[in-house]
C-alpha cells in the first residue's frame, strides 16, 4: 500500500468537509437528540446564494460572504422555529421532518432571488492562492479549506465551551423541564443552536463548493452523510473535537483507499466495515446518555381514541376494506397498462412499508435500510426466478432476506435508536454501491469465483415467470397478483398482531427492562422482529423486480428506504393501514398526477412536514376519524330506524352510499 | 361500621357540592349587565361618544391607514411601468409583491408586541414614520433589488392597521361605540382602492413618470406626528370602568405592574379562549376563500369567460365597490347587536360568509357573464361586514393587554395558514381538473370551506359570553388584589385564584383557589391524580392554566415562562427528576446558578454554599450525576435549586423513592431554608411527615380543593383521610 503525501493532504482536505459537517450533526444531536437530515442542506441555499450575490450583484466576495452567512443563519433559525414543536415528539418523526425540511430547502435554491443565473460559472473564491505537491496541484478552494475548516472548528468548539450556551445545550438535551426550572431558556437555546448549525452548513458548502462543476444544489448524498455520521459517532455524538478529529481520519481513510484499491465496490466495503466497527466500539460511550429519547414517548403524537370495541365499528372498518379491495381488483379491468403497472407498483411498495411498519411500529427500531432488504429479494429473483417457481421462489427469497436482515440487525441488540439508522443506512449504501455493482467476485482464499451481484449492474432483464400455471405476463394479471400479495400480507401481519407478536414486540420497545422482568426473551423478540421484517422485504423485492423486469443498481438507491420511512411516518407509525395509505400517498399521488408541480411539493418534503407538524397519527388517522364517523351516521341511522314511525325501507336505501364512502 | 363512615363521604357535605356543581358547570356566566359593550335600548350615538372622547383618535388613524392602503394599490398599479423601468417579467414582479405581502405580517407581529407592552401611539406613529421616508425612496431605486428591498422595509407602515390601530380604538372609545368605530377605520380600505388610486394615478399621468407617484407616501410625516401628540389610553380601561361600575364597586384601586408576558405565552392564552380558538380556525380556513378566490378568479375568466386585462380589472373595480355596500351594514348592526347579545355579531359573521360562498359558487356557474359579475358584487357585499364582527369581538374577549397581538394573529392565521394551504390545495385541484374547467373546479371548493368556516363561527358564538365572563373575572381579580394592597395587608407569597387545568379535554384541575402567606411552611396533600403536581406546574410556569390567575408575591405570574418566574425568586423540585445524569456534579450545579451567569461573585458564593451544605458532593464533582445514588441526586437536585436562595420554594415529592434516613436529612435543611424566611410549599404523601412540618395544609382531591387549615384540623376529617390513606395513618396519629 504506497501513501503518497498528496494523497493524505487530499484526505485531509475532504476529511475537514466532513468534519464540519459532522460538527454541525453533533450541535444539534446534543442540543435537540436529532439526527439532522438537513444539516448538509441548510447552508446549501446560501452557498448559491453566495454565488448569486458574487456574479449577478456584482457584490464585493467579502460582503457577499457575509450576507449568504446571515441567510444561513436566518434558514437555521426558522427550521427550529418549524420544527420546534416536534421536539417532544418521537425522534423518528423528528428525523423524517428534517428529511422533508432538506426537500423544502432544496426548494429554495430554486427561488428566483437565490438561483444564479448561470449555474455553470466557477464557484468565487476570495484570493488564489495553490501549490503543488509532485505533479498533484491543489487550488485555491482546497487551500482555503485547508486553513478556515480548522478555524472554523476551534470557533465552534470554544463557544461551546467557554460560552454558558454550551452547558444549557447539554443540560437540555437531558432534562428539558429542569433545565427550565433553572432559568435556562430552553427555546432561545435550542434556536442559538440551529442558528449555528446553518452557519456551519454554510462554511461547509462554502468551502467544499470551489472545484466542483455544477452539483451545487445537489441534496446531500447518503454516502456523505453516512460518512459524516460515523464521525459524529466516533464522538458519541457530544463531542466535537473527537468527532471533527474522526472526520479527518475517515477522509485520510477514504483518500488512501481510493488510491491503492481499484474498485469502489472494496472502498465501501471498508468503510461499511468501519461504520460497524465504529458501532461495536463505540457503544458503550453511546449509550452512556439518557435512554428517554429512545423510548419515551412513541406514540404521544397520536391521540387516536379507538371506537374497535363495539362490533359495529369493527363491520364498518371491514366492510371498509372489503369494498377498497374489491375497488382496487375491479381497476386493472377499465384503466390502462400504465395504471395497471402503478397499482402493482403501489402494492409493492405498501408491503415494503408493512415490512418497516413491523420494525420501526411496533419493535421501535429505526432502519434507513429496508431497501437493502427489498434488493436482497431483487437479487434472488435476478439469480433463481428463472429456475425456481415463484410460488418457492417467494418464501426462500424472503427466509433469506429474514437471515440477513437479522445480521444487519445484530447490533440492535447491544444499541438503540438512532444509532441502529445509522448502521442500516450503511448497510444499504454498502449493498447498492458495493453488492449489486459488483456482478462477480473472487472469493479470497479458496478462490472461486462468486456471482452475487446483479447481472449487469447498469440494466438486468428478468422475465416474468408464472403463478401456479397464472401468466403474470401482463400487466393486468401482474396487478391482481400484487394485490393478491398486499392482501396475503395484510392478513399476515393482522394474525402476527392479534397471536401477540405485535404485543411482544411493542412492550419491549416501550420498557424493555419491564418487559424483560416479565418473561420476555428480549433478544430473541428483537431477532424476531428483524427476521419478519426482511421476509416481508425480501418477497417484496421478488415482486418488485418482477414488476419492474428491468432494472439497474439505481433501482435500489439508498434514498428509497428514506422513501419508505416517509411513507411509514406519514401513514402513521405503527398501524397497519397507515402503511398502505402512505404507500398510496408518496407513490401513487405523484404517479397520478406527477407532471404537475403542485402535486410534487404535496408528496414531498412540505407536503411531509406538514403532516408531520400538523397531522402527527398520520393518514391512518383520519381514516379512523372517518370511520368513526361513518360508525355514528349508521348507528344514528339505525336508532331512527327502530324508532316509530317505521320508514325502515328508505332508509335501508340511505344505508348503502354510506358503506360505500368507505372506500372512497 | 367502617361502611357507614364511607357512604357517608360518598355524599359530600353541600356547601361543597355546591361549589363543586359551580364550578364544573361550562354556562357560569356573568351577568349581562356588566358585559361592556352591552345595555338596554340604543347605543349612543357616535356623534356624542367622538365628542366626549375627541375626534382626534379616529380621525387621524384612518388618514394613517389610508395613506399606506393608497400606495400599495398605487403600486400595483403602476405593476407595467416598474417592469418596463426595471426590465423585468411578470413573474419578477409577483415575487416583489409577494415578499412585500409577506415583509408586512413579518412586521406585523413585532410592533404587536411591541404595542402591548409599550405605548401604541408611538408604534403606530414610528411605523408611519419609517414607511413615509423609505416608501418615496423606492422611486429613486436603481434597480429591482433597492426596489424591493426598500418596500419590505416600508411596508412596516401596512403592519399597524388593523393591529395596533384597533387596538388604540378599542380603548380610545367606549365599548358602546366600538363596531361604529372600526367601521369608521375600515373605512380607509375601500378609500384606498378608490380615492387614494385616483390621487396616484393621477400624480403619476401628471408626471408621466411613476416615480412621483411614490411621493405620495410623504402625506403620512405630518400624520405620524400628529398621532404622537395623542393621548395614549391604558389598555382596558373601558372595560374596567364599565364592569366596576356595575358591579357597585369603587373605581379606584392601585393597580400591580403588568407582567412582560412573551410572544408564545400570550399566543398559548389566547388559543385557550376558546370564542377566540374557533373565529381564528375559521380566518384561517377563510383565508382560503381570501387568497384563492382572486388568485383562480382571474384564472377563472380568462379560461372561462376569455376575458383580457383590461376587461378583468373592470369587472373587479365593480365587485371591488361592494366593499362599500358592506360597511354601513357593520355600522349599524355590529353595535347594536353586540349590545343586546354579545355572540350576535359572530353569528352574523357566520352568515356573511355562508352566504358568500353560497353566491360565490353560484356565481362560476352562471351562463352570463354580467350574472357572474352580479352574484360575486352580491357575495362579496356580503362577506363585508365579516371583518368588523370578528374585530369587535375578538376585542372584547381578548385580555387588553394582549389585545393587538390577537389582531395579528388574525392576519397571520387568514394569510399563512389559509392562503398557503389554500395556494397550494387549490392549485393542484386546478391543475387535475383540467386547463378550461380547472379554474371553476378549484373555486368550487370555496363554497363548502365557507360553510365549514361559518359552523365554526357559529360554534365560537355560543362561548363569547362564557370568554367576556372571564375577562370580567380578571378585571375584577386585579381590583380585589388592588384593594387589598391599598388596605396595605401583607402581600401572600402564593395566591391562586380560581384555576383550571386541561390536559387536552380530560379537566384536572377545576377552580383551584389558595393563598400561601409569606414565610409560611404548607403541605399540598392528596391522592395519585388529585392534580398536585400540575398545580406546581402551573405555579412554576411550566405549564399554563385555562382559567384563573397565579400571583407570585403579589405579581401576576400566570402566564409567565419557567426561566422568567425564576427571577421572581421561586424555585421548583420536582422528586426524582431534577438532574442531568449526563453531566458531572459540577456541570449540574453550574447550571443551578445559570439564572445568575451574568454575576460571577454571586455564582461562586452560591456554589461554595451548596458545598457547606452538602459536603458528600464537594467530593463527587468530576463524577457524572447518573452515577449518584437516589438520596445523592435528591441532594443534589436540592443544592442547585437552593442556589438561587428562592423566597418561595415548591417541592413535589420529596420523599420520593428515598429511604427515610435520606428523607429526615432532606427535610431537616427544607426546615432550616424555611426557618430563614424562605416560603415552602410540600407536596407530600406522608400526613405523618406533612403534620410534623407544615402548620397548614391543602388537601385536593380530582382536581378540588377539599381542605384549607391548620394541619391538626385535617386529622378531624376522617372523611377525607379514611378513603386515601385506608385509615392507618389516620389511626397510628390519633
Amino acid at each position: 500500500m504506497s501513501v503518497p503525501s498528496f494523497v493524505l493532504v487530499n484526505g485531509v482536505i475532504t476529511g475537514l468537509s466532513y468534519g464540519l459537517l459532522a460538527l454541525g450533526l453533533v450541535l444539534i444531536y446534543r442540543t435537540n437528540r436529532v439526527l439532522n437530515f438537513a444539516q448538509g442542506q441548510l447552508g446549501v441555499v446560501a452557498a448559491v446564494f453566495l454565488v448569486k450575490c458574487y456574479y449577478d450583484f456584482g457584490f464585493n466576495y467579502w460582503f457577499a460572504l457575509v450576507l449568504a452567512l446571515a441567510l444561513a443563519a436566518v434558514i437555521g433559525a426558522l427550521s427550529e422555529l418549524l420544527l420546534r414543536r416536534l421536539f417532544d415528539r418521537p425522534r423518528m418523526l423528528v428525523m423524517v421532518a428534517t428529511i422533508g425540511l432538506s426537500q423544502v430547502l432544496f426548494v429554495f435554491t430554486a427561488l428566483p432571488f437565490i438561483r444564479p443565473k448561470s449555474l455553470f460559472r466557477p464557484f468565487p473564491v476570495p484570493v488564489d492562492v495553490s501549490f503543488h505537491i509532485g505533479t498533484y496541484l491543489f487550488a485555491s478552494g482546497q487551500v482555503i479549506t485547508l486553513v478556515v475548516a480548522p478555524l472554523v472548528a476551534i470557533g465552534l468548539a470554544a463557544f461551546v465551551k467557554w460560552s454558558p450556551w454550551g452547558l444549557a445545550m447539554r443540560a437540555m438535551a437531558q432534562n428539558s423541564d429542569s433545565a427550565r426550572l433553572s432559568g435556562v431558556w430552553v427555546r432561545r437555546t435550542s434556536t442559538v443552536a440551529w442558528t449555528l448549525a446553518g452557519v456551519l452548513s454554510a462554511f461547509t458548502a462554502i468551502l467544499a463548493s470551489p472545484g466542483q462543476t455544477s452539483s451545487l444544489t445537489e441534496v446531500l448524498s447518503p454516502e456523505l452523510l453516512l460518512l459524516a455520521l460515523t464521525a459524529a459517532m466516533v464522538g458519541a455524538m457530544v463531542n466535537l473535537t473527537v468527532a471533527f478529529v474522526a472526520a479527518i481520519g475517515i477522509g485520510v481513510v477514504q483518500a488512501i483507499l481510493v488510491w491503492n484499491l481499484n474498485s469502489t465496490a472494496q472502498v465501501d466495503l471498508v468503510l461499511f466495515a468501519m461504520v460497524l466497527a465504529v458501532l461495536l466500539v463505540r457503544i458503550a460511550a453511546l449509550r452512556t446518555g439518557p435512554r428517554g429519547e429512545e423510548r419515551s414517548g412513541w406514540m404521544e403524537g397520536s391521540h387516536r381514541q379507538l371506537r374497535t370495541d363495539s362490533p359495529l365499528r369493527r363491520r364498518v372498518g371491514a366492510s371498509g376494506v372489503v369494498v377498497a379491495v374489491v375497488v382496487v381488483a375491479l381497476l386493472p379491468l377499465v384503466v390502462s397498462t400504465g395504471r395497471s403497472f402503478l397499482i402493482s407498483q403501489i402494492c409493492i411498495y405498501a408491503v415494503v412499508a408493512l415490512s418497516l411498519t413491523v420494525l420501526t411500529g411496533w419493535a421501535g427500531q429505526v432502519s434507513l435500510g429496508q431497501f437493502g432488504l427489498v434488493a436482497c429479494g431483487a437479487l434472488m429473483a435476478a439469480h433463481l426466478g428463472a429456475s425456481i417457481p415463484l410460488v418457492l421462489l417467494m418464501p426462500f427469497a424472503g427466509a433469506v432476506t429474514a437471515v440477513i436482515a437479522v445480521i444487519v440487525g445484530l447490533p440492535a441488540l447491544r444499541v438503540r435508536g438512532l444509532y441502529l439508522a445509522v448502521s442500516t443506512l450503511a448497510f444499504s449504501v454498502w449493498f447498492m454501491g458495493a453488492v449489486l455493482a459488483t456482478p462477480c467476485w473472487n472469493l479470497p482464499l479458496v478462490n472461486r469465483r462468486l456471482c452475487t451481484g446483479l447481472p449487469n449492474p447498469q440494466s438486468t432483464l428478468i422475465n416474468r415467470p408464472t403463478f401456479l400455471g397464472i401468466g403474470l405476463g401482463s400487466e393486468r394479471s401482474f396487478a391482481w397478483f400484487s394485490l393478491a400479495v398486499l392482501v396475503a400480507s395484510v392478513l399476515m401481519v393482522r394474525l402476527w398482531r392479534d397471536r401477540g407478536v405485535a404485543r411482544r414486540l411493542i412492550s419491549v420497545r416501550d420498557n424493555e427492562v419491564g418487559a424483560g422482568a416479565m418473561g420476555i426473551p428480549l433478544a430473541r423478540s428483537k431477532v424476531l422482529a428483524f427476521a419478519l421484517s426482511g421476509f416481508m422485504a425480501g418477497y417484496a423485492g421478488v415482486c418488485l423486480a418482477f414488476a419492474t423486469e428491468r432494472f439497474s443498481t439505481a433501482t435500489f438507491d439508498p434514498t428509497f428506504s428514506i422513501l419508505v420511512v416517509s411513507m411509514v411516518v406519514i401513514g402513521g407509525l405503527d398501524s397497519i393501514a397507515g402503511a398502505v395509505l402512505g404507500a398510496l400517498y408518496l407513490v401513487g399521488l405523484p404517479a397520478l398526477f406527477g407532471t404537475t408541480a403542485t402535486i410534487q411539493f404535496l408528496t414531498s418534503g412540505l407536503g411531509l412536514l406538514a403532516f408531520i407538524l400538523y397531522l402527527p397519527g398520520g393518514l391512518a388517522e383520519l381514516l379512523h376519524r372517518f370511520g368513526d364517523l361513518v360508525t355514528l351516521g349508521v348507528e344514528q341511522l339505525g336508532r331512527r330506524r327502530d324508532a316509530p314511525p317505521p320508514m325502515s325501507g328508505r332508509l335501508d336505501a340511505g344505508l348503502d352510499p354510506v358503506a360505500g364512502e368507505v372506500a372512497g | 361500621m367502617a361502611d357507614q363512615v364511607l357512604f357517608d363521604f360518598a355524599v359530600p357535605d353541600e356547601l361543597l357540592e355546591e361549589v363543586v356543581a359551580k364550578s364544573r358547570d361550562p354556562d357560569v356566566i356573568a351577568d349581562i349587565g356588566v358585559m361592556p359593550g352591552t345595555g338596554e335600548g340604543k347605543p349612543p350615538s357616535l356623534v356624542g361618544i367622538l365628542r366626549s372622547n375627541g375626534f382626534a383618535p379616529l380621525v387621524l388613524l384612518t388618514a394613517a391607514a389610508l395613506v399606506p392602503g393608497s400606495f400599495q394599490n398605487g403600486i400595483a398599479l403602476i405593476g407595467t411601468n416598474l417592469e418596463h423601468s426595471f426590465h423585468i417579467h411578470d413573474a419578477a414582479l409577483g415575487a416583489v409583491t409577494f415578499v412585500a405581502s409577506v415583509s408586512q405580517l413579518l412586521w406585523a407581529v413585532p410592533l404587536a408586541v411591541w404595542a402591548d407592552r409599550g405605548s401604541r401611539k408611538v408604534v403606530a406613529g414610528v411605523a408611519l414614520l419609517i414607511f413615509s421616508v423609505f416608501a418615496p425612496l423606492m422611486g429613486l431605486a436603481p434597480n429591482v433589488w433597492a426596489f424591493t428591498f426598500i418596500y419590505l422595509v416600508a411596508s412596516i407602515g401596512y403592519g399597524v392597521n388593523n393591529t395596533v390601530h384597533n387596538s388604540y380604538l378599542a380603548d380610545a372609545y367606549p365599548t358602546e361605540g366600538r363596531g361604529r368605530v372600526f367601521s369608521w377605520h375600515n373605512l380607509s380600505d375601500p378609500l384606498s382602492q378608490t380615492v387614494g388610486i385616483l390621487i396616484f394615478g393621477y400624480i403619476v399621468t401628471v408626471a408621466h413618470n411613476w416615480r412621483w407617484g411614490t411621493f405620495v407616501a410623504l402625506a403620512g410625516i405630518p400624520i405620524a406626528l400628529a398621532l404622537f401628540t395623542l393621548r395614549e389610553p391604558d389598555k382596558g380601561q373601558n372595560e374596567q370602568s364599565h364592569i366596576l361600575k356595575a358591579s357597585g364597586m369603587d373605581l379606584h384601586s392601585q393597580q400591580a405592574e403588568a407582567p412582560r408576558v412573551l410572544l408564545g405565552s400570550a399566543v398559548t392564552r389566547l388559543l385557550r379562549i376558546r370564542s377566540i380558538y374557533y373565529e381564528l380556525v375559521a380566518v384561517a380556513i377563510l383565508g382560503f376563500a381570501g387568497v384563492g378566490a382572486p388568485l383562480f378568479g382571474n384564472l377563472y375568466f380568462v379560461r372561462r369567460w376569455g376575458l383580457d386585462t383590461a376587461q378583468r380589472s373592470e369587472v373587479y373595480s365593480i365587485i371591488g365597490l361592494a366593499a362599500f355596500l358592506g360597511l354601513p351594514v357593520a355600522y349599524v348592526v355590529g353595535d347594536r347587536y353586540f349590545r343586546r347579545a354579545p355572540e350576535r355579531p359572530l353569528v352574523i359573521a357566520g352568515f356573511c360568509i355562508t352566504a358568500y360562498g353560497g353566491l360565490f359558487v353560484a356565481s362560476l356557474y352562471m351562463p352570463q357573464l354580467w350574472m357572474v359579475v352580479t352574484l360575486q358584487f352580491l357575495a362579496n357585499a356580503a362577506v363585508s361586514p365579516l371583518a368588523i364582527c370578528i374585530f369587535l369581538t375578538l376585542a372584547a374577549t381578548a385580555p387588553p393587554e394582549m389585545r393587538t397581538i390577537c389582531f395579528a394573529m388574525f392576519g397571520v392565521y387568514s394569510l399563512v395558514f389559509g392562503a398557503f394551504a389554500g395556494g397550494v390545495i387549490l392549485g393542484a385541484v386546478s391543475d387535475a381538473a383540467g386547463y378550461l374547467h380547472g379554474p371553476t373546479v378549484a373555486l368550487t371548493l370555496i363554497g363548502p370551506v365557507c360553510l365549514v368556516g361559518g359552523i365554526l363561527l357559529f360554534i365560537g358564538s355560543r362561548y363569547v359570553k362564557r370568554d367576556i365572563t372571564l375577562v370580567i373575572e380578571d378585571v375584577l381579580e386585579r381590583h380585589a388584589e388592588g384593594k387589598r394592597r391599598q388596605a396595605g395587608r401583607a402581600v401572600p407569597a402564593l395566591q391562586v385564584h380560581n384555576l383550571d387545568f386541561f390536559y387536552g379535554s380530560n379537566q384536572v384541575l377545576f377552580d383551584v383557589n389558595l393563598e400561601v402567606g409569606q414565610g409560611e411552611m404548607v403541605a399540598l396533600l392528596g391522592t395519585n391524580g388529585a392534580g398536585k403536581s400540575t398545580l406546581l406546574r402551573a405555579v412554576s410556569g411550566l405549564d399554563h392554566p385555562h382559567r384563573g390567575v397565579i400571583r407570585i408575591f403579589g405579581i401576576n405570574c400566570t402566564y409567565l415562562e419557567p426561566e422568567q418566574i425564576i427571577d421572581q425568586e421561586v424555585a421548583l423540585l420536582v422528586g426524582g427528576k431534577m438532574t442531568f445524569p449526563g453531566l458531572t456534579v459540577r456541570d449540574n450545579l453550574r447550571i443551578g446558578g445559570y439564572s445568575m451567569r451574568r454575576q460571577g461573585t454571586r455564582v461562586r458564593s452560591a456554589l461554595d454554599e451548596a458545598m457547606d451544605r452538602f459536603p458528600e458532593l464537594s467530593t463527587r464533582l468530576d463524577q457524572s450525576a447518573g452515577t449518584l445514588s437516589g438520596g445523592e441526586q435528591q441532594m443534589l437536585a436540592l443544592a442547585r435549586v437552593m442556589m438561587t436562595a428562592p423566597k418561595l420554594l415548591l417541592i413535589d415529592e420529596l420523599a420520593l423513592g428515598l429511604a427515610p434516613k435520606a428523607v429526615d436529612r432532606l427535610m431537616g435543611i427544607v426546615r432550616e431554608v424555611n426557618g430563614q424566611g424562605t416560603t415552602v410549599v410540600l407536596v407530600e404523601q406522608s400526613v405523618n411527615r406533612a403534620m410534623s412540618l407544615a402548620e397548614h395544609a391543602f388537601f385536593l382531591e380530582r382536581g378540588e380543593v377539599r381542605f384549607d387549615g391548620p394541619t391538626s384540623g385535617l386529622l378531624q376529617r376522617d372523611d377525607l383521610l379514611r378513603p386515601v390513606f385506608l385509615g392507618s395513618a389516620v389511626t397510628g396519629l390519633g
